[in-house]
């Protein structure tokens, strides 16, 4: 028996219901074992999991979805809240180290800081934020009043300068 | 291959443009219109009918956060069906290899036939857990072929072949199939 050879190519169209056999096709399933196996092959992998559509709950899939948009959408300038958060602990860490140790009659050259290492993390947008919280001490001399401009050596100086 | 699926209103390009925008329905309806056929896709790769939630869950979560990727070059429907791919595939390894496929998670007997109904469940299950142990192009391009409709050209564009490969790989598929029905 000769097997249409479109009609392999039109199964999937059928068993997804998006087509319907002619007269001629149906007489040739009907005869055919070969294409019959096949047609029955593929309607029911058609069928596999089509019930999924009422089990699955697409509503909480969706909301949950759009809630871990909202869970990771960045605060602004990419600052997230637990890194600002951690910065200005530092920050007032730092404050009350410079307050504790700043001597009263200190030369001009002596560390006006305790060693903080934390600041060594920190990345130049977060120690300007930890410097424009902290007060102002007597015998500091930054180079420039941003840090962002500063190179790696002058950064380097001011964090010893800093650290003593 | 059409980049986006339009089904009579926004198409996929436009709900992710709306979502990159701050849209957040737009998240929902993508989720909505591609989630079903993810989850049938992932069931008949051989994920239990209890895990496919979770699994069409974190394959949005992944496809979301990796948004940037998709180029628009596939279809998105496409792209989620490879993260979903990946992940059931990752958890089949977590799992040391092992895939229990459950032969009754299909619907209840009709008990007006149920010879029939017997007879037709024993078939069905047969069939899905054949799908599950064909080789992985021969699977995805049967499912690509069989659930979603797609032409052998767009199928060999999704995945990375070339029709006629695609075509090779569908006959032995429906050849592997054939034998457990006989």
């Amino acid at each position: 028996m000769t097997h249409p050879i479109h009609l392999s190519d039109r199964m999937p169209q059928v068993a997804r219901g998006a087509a319907s056999w002619s007269p001629e096709e149906m007489a040739h399933l009907t005869s055919c074992a070969e294409c019959r196996a096949e047609w029955q092959v593929v309607e029911l992998g058609a069928t596999v999991g089509a019930d999924l559509t009422d089990r699955m709950d697409l509503a909480g899939i969706a909301a949950r979805v759009v809630a871990d948009r909202a869970r990771r959408t960045p605060l602004p300038k990419a600052l997230s809240f637990r890194r600002a958060s951690w910065v200005v602990a530092t920050a007032a860490a730092a404050a009350l180290l410079i307050m504790v140790a700043r001597p009263t009659s200190a030369p001009e050259s002596a560390p006006a800081v305790a060693l903080l290492p934390e600041l060594e993390g920190m990345s130049a947008e977060e120690l300007e934020l930890v410097f424009d919280v902290l007060p102002a001490a007597d015998g500091w001399t930054v180079p420039g009043t941003n840090l962002g401009d500063l190179d790696d050596g002058e950064l380097e100086r001011v964090l010893r300068t800093l650290e003593g | 291959m059409t980049a986006s699926r339009s089904t009579g209103h926004e198409s996929d390009q436009a709900l992710v443009t709306a979502y990159r925008g701050g849209n957040e329905q737009a998240a929902g309806e993508l989720v909505q219109r591609h989630g079903v056929a993810l989850g049938r896709y992932l069931y008949s790769s051989g994920a239990p009918a209890g895990e496919i939630d979770d699994l069409v869950q974190e394959t949005f979560f992944r496809a979301f956060r990796a948004l940037d990727t998709w180029r628009g070059d596939a279809a998105f429907r496409s792209w989620l069906f490879r993260i979903g791919g990946n992940l059931r595939k990752d958890l089949y390894r977590r799992e040391g290899g092992r895939q229990v496929v459950s032969i009754v998670e299909t619907d209840a007997v009709d008990h007006a036939d149920p010879e029939g109904q017997v007879i037709a469940h024993d078939q069905a299950a047969r069939i899905r857990v054949g799908i599950t142990r064909l080789p992985r192009l021969q699977r995805e391009v049967f499912l690509l072929r069989v659930q979603e409709g797609l032409p052998y050209d767009e199928i060999a564009c999704n995945l990375g072949t070339t029709p006629g490969a695609a075509r090779v790989h569908y006959h032995h598929a429906v050849q592997r199939l054939k034998g457990l029905l006989t």
